[in-house]
């Protein structure tokens, strides 16, 4: 079987609970996310924005187009500013999933966590290195909101 | 508690460079008494297993009996590990490559200098092209032989991926440009930002899109020049992920569970201090497949966190 260690990730301080959250972000939530990049074109300067109500904590990302990888290159920008990856690589060979999209793919696991405070954005960068023009994919971002405990209104 | 000796990862490769019989094993030969002998510098511990063929052509890209070789491997004392022959389709999916090496629970220790023997037999009605071995896991060094270079005392650490060739004018997504279809290029260099340490713990190469490659093999160099392998290791099981095909009873499939999320991790990490450089190797031997053209763009991957002092 294949394996991959898991990563360690720290606990919630006193006070604080984890909560599994994810965001997701596609042409119905972004609409610059439906529109198709020209070839050799750039959709750049692509705001996701993350709620306001808690912290989220990144800790897996998926970035996928349709049932396909995707030929794109891609650059993100943490709510902090800083690139995870100079320049744009190739989103296939960093961030599309793993296993049949139709019967579901595992995220990519990022081995630090990457906070984003609440109501902050990340930045995506998108260049189109092909012959024909290629529409963005969906992007979805994994980990948890840390909420203080018993703040959570309860149904 | 600092272990008893510095590890170094390392991958040993046994193909047609190392034995000429792996060229082509007929089929139904048996080969017996393929010997390889590894470094005199270090013990080698061994962790996974992997193995490929040439693939077949560029439409089908198709590894032709990968599920039909069968083989037993020794330890140091030419000690088997199996009693016979053991068919590797059921001991590892797509040959353990793109990351889904044939993991060994406690690993094998082989000191510095030894034999590792192979016999194999191909069970298969086609001759296996090309066959290769690897074996992965790392060397065993007294402290003080090699960089020690590790993290901060205190640190704060960033996700992050890098292409592998320097960003320019030119080259504005750090690929490697213009890989013509039979073409060796040595000490290539990665070059690491001079704003934070980088840890680098797996890659991931190739193009997605046409035109693609078959047999891209790379040399991993640290900044001494100091290789991470014997020989050119298939950037698919070097990296990943695996874009080809495997044959299955009578049919083929894509690899189903490699890729990003399960990529071929490096242990240990290979530590990359801010404005150091690793070096690489980049062979391509497609000359031979019909179709085949030069790659403007094969991208490579090195994924891992920059570390940053606070």
């Amino acid at each position: 079987m294949t394996y991959r260690p898991q990563y360690a990730y720290p606990f919630a301080p006193l006070g604080k609970e984890d909560e599994t959250f994810h965001y997701s972000f596609d042409s119905t939530t972004t609409p610059l996310l439906g529109q198709a990049i020209a070839a050799g074109g750039q959709s750049n300067d692509i705001q996701l924005p993350t709620e306001q109500d808690a912290p989220f904590f990144c800790r897996g990302i998926k970035i996928q187009l349709g049932t396909a990888a995707s030929n794109l290159y891609v650059q993100l920008r943490t709510p902090h500013g800083d690139y995870i990856n100079v320049p744009y690589v190739p989103l296939s060979n960093w961030a599309t999933g793993t296993g049949l999209a139709p019967a579901g793919q595992l995220d990519v696991p990022l081995p630090d966590e990457i906070e984003c405070p609440p109501g902050s954005a990340w930045t995506l960068f998108l260049y189109n290195p092909t012959l024909g023009s290629v529409n963005p994919p969906a992007i979805t971002l994994y980990g948890v909101k840390q909420r203080k405990c018993g703040s959570r209104r309860m149904a | 508690m600092k272990p008893r000796f510095q590890q170094r990862h390392q991958d040993y490769v046994l193909g047609p460079n190392q034995d000429s019989r792996l060229a082509s094993v007929a089929a139904g030969q048996v080969v017996t008494g393929i010997e390889l002998q590894l470094d005199n510098d270090a013990a080698f511990l061994l962790r996974g297993r992997a193995y490929r063929v040439s693939y077949d052509n560029l439409d089908s890209r198709t590894q032709v009996g990968l599920n039909t070789l069968s083989l037993r491997y020794s330890g140091p004392l030419r000690d088997f590990r199996s009693e016979g022959y053991i068919p590797q389709g059921l001991v590892m999916p797509y040959g353990g490559q793109g990351g889904a090496w044939k993991g060994l629970q406690r690993g094998i220790l082989y000191p510095a200098g030894s034999i590792i023997q192979v016999d194999l037999v191909n069970t298969g009605t086609s001759a296996l092209t090309n066959l290769t071995l690897y074996w992965r896991g790392v060397k065993l060094f007294p402290w003080g032989m090699n960089p020690a270079y590790t993290y901060p005392s205190r640190c704060r650490v960033l996700p992050f991926v890098y292409p592998i060739s320097p960003i320019s004018s030119a080259n504005p997504y750090g690929t490697i440009q213009n890989l013509l279809t039979a073409e060796t290029r040595i000490l290539q260099q990665f070059v690491c930002q001079n704003d934070a340490d980088f840890v680098f713990r797996y890659g991931q190469a190739g193009p997605s899109f046409s035109p693609f490659p078959l047999e891209v093999g790379v040399i991993l160099r640290d900044e001494n020049q100091k290789a991470f392998s014997n020989d050119y290791v298939h950037y698919e099981t070097l990296f990943g992920p695996s874009l080809g095909n495997y044959p299955c009873g009578g049919s083929t499939i894509p690899a189903v569970g490699t890729g990003n999320a399960l990529p071929s991790c490096m242990f240990p990490e290979i530590y990359v201090p801010k404005s150091h450089i690793l070096y690489f190797d980049i062979q391509r031997a497609d000359s031979g497949y019909a179709g085949a053209a030069a790659i403007p763009n094969f991208p490579i991957n090195l994924v891992g966190s920059k570390a940053y002092p606070s």
